[in-house]
């Protein structure tokens, strides 16, 4: 046998397929040839190389283009088909999270208002040094001061609420940001109300209640225990 | 969802089921496909027409085998299909090439050149890939995916010898593709020690 013949040999050896006659055969010629004994030193090297190659993750599309396919033959019915937030939205945004965040405040926001209404105290008529002012007007006057007050509460809560998102875990941090901005969203839609009826009582105190959940909102990413 | 579960509702077209098979086996499929073919176009086409034909022929499975060794058979042959339509196969595979006698002798390895320590995946994968088609079915199909040779046989339409003469060329051929690889290692450790140096003597600030 030559060293071609050994070698190839060696390699159905690798797969454990060789009797004992024959494996010490080889075992006795490796004994004295270094490039044979060389040669079976490196297939286990590359064979122990090819088991750790691991599975290779496929890219997203396959997917997309496999439901399409499966919605042409029919194979799954269009109504059926996963939801517009799994479909369209990266893998692993806060979609379902972020969602309930915003619907669930939105809804707190929507009653806490009508709540407010209610709760707020009608205002005393005093007469002030300019003048005998109207129910509406002095009403109105206390909501605004009742306003600057939240946006300093705001101001004041800015720097810390901005320090502690960035040593958040980024979901959570992402889910907060969320919410913030929603609530941007409804303080600037109340504003513009104000703009259009200032002297709508109504109005301030929708803003009031916004300013409020904002700043609760800011107090619960400060006290969030949720760290990197 | 167990497996029984899932194939049930795949058959009955829920597509939380498809979805959930798909995650189940995507990674295989996709690292199959794309080792035989070497081409991630081509291995994304592959891997699409695998899963559709699993889904279209959920129904015939009988159980007589691992669900997921089903679904490999199914891909294998989808691959292999492809790569004959090609005319991939740049080496036939019932013939029995003499090219070993060809080889320069260093290829057998002298005494001192050798492979030292596992070789990184990114040069394995590379080197796989630069292997003759009809070596590189053969070498993923038993060393990576695990087939034997007479199933390998079968597959491609071989004799069980003729599997193990390509397996052992695909090795020798990934030996020698890697050997020639060390040059550029070697270069590397002796900038890294020639850095160090460079470090140690530099004067401190």
């Amino acid at each position: 046998m030559n060293c071609i013949d050994i070698q190839e040999a060696l390699s159905s050896w690798l797969d454990q397929s060789l009797d004992n006659v024959q494996v010490e055969k080889l075992d006795r010629h490796m004994e004295t040839c270094p490039d044979c004994s060389n040669f079976f030193k490196d297939l286990k090297i590359i064979r122990q190389s090819t088991h750790l190659l691991n599975p290779i993750e496929p890219p997203q599309k396959i997917w997309r283009d496999l439901q399409l396919q499966l919605l042409s033959e029919a194979h799954i019915q269009p109504g059926s088909q996963e939801s517009f937030w799994v479909r369209y939205l990266p893998k692993g945004f806060p979609t379902l999270k972020s969602a309930w965040g915003t619907a669930i405040l939105g809804l707190f926001l929507i009653s806490s208002s009508f709540l407010l209404y209610d709760w707020l105290p009608e205002p005393h008529l005093e007469p002030t040094f300019t003048g005998l002012m109207s129910h509406e007007e002095v009403l109105i006057k206390e909501l605004k001061k009742a306003e600057s007050n939240y946006q300093l509460a705001i101001n004041a809560l800015r720097l810390g609420t901005q320090r502690r998102l960035e040593s958040l875990d980024p979901t959570l941090a992402q889910v907060f940001k969320d919410n913030l901005a929603t609530m941007d969203y409804y303080l600037n839609e109340c504003k513009q109300a104000i703009k259009n009826s200032p002297q709508n009582p109504l109005a301030h105190r929708y803003l009031l209640a916004a300013y409020q959940k904002k700043v609760e909102l800011m107090q619960t990413v400060l006290t969030s225990d949720s760290l990197l | 969802m167990n497996e029984s579960q899932v194939i049930a509702g795949c058959i009955s077209g829920d597509p939380d089921s498809f979805r959930t098979l798909y995650e189940l086996h995507k990674r295989r499929v996709y690292s199959l496909c794309l080792r035989m073919v070497h081409n991630s176009a081509e291995a994304e086409d592959l891997t699409q027409e695998a899963f559709m034909q699993v889904f279209r022929k959920i129904g015939t499975f009988r159980g007589d085998s691992a669900f997921s060794t089903w679904i490999h058979r199914l891909t294998v042959n989808i691959v292999l299909m492809r790569i004959r339509k090609k005319g991939l196969d740049q080496v036939s595979l019932d013939h029995e090439s003499d090219d070993t006698q060809k080889l320069p002798k260093q290829q057998y390895g002298s005494n001192d050149i050798h492979l030292r320590g596992l070789v990184d995946r990114i040069t394995l994968e590379k080197a796989i890939a630069e292997l003759p088609k009809g070596y590189k079915t053969v070498f993923v199909l038993h060393d990576i995916e695990g087939y034997r040779h007479n199933e390998i046989a079968k597959l491609i339409g071989c004799s069980v010898g003729n599997s193990k003469s390509q397996l052992f060329k695909a090795r020798l051929k990934l030996r020698s593709y890697l050997m020639h690889q060390k040059p550029k290692l070697k270069n590397k450790q002796t900038e890294a020690s020639s850095l160090r140096k460079y470090v140690s003597n530099s004067p401190k600030q």
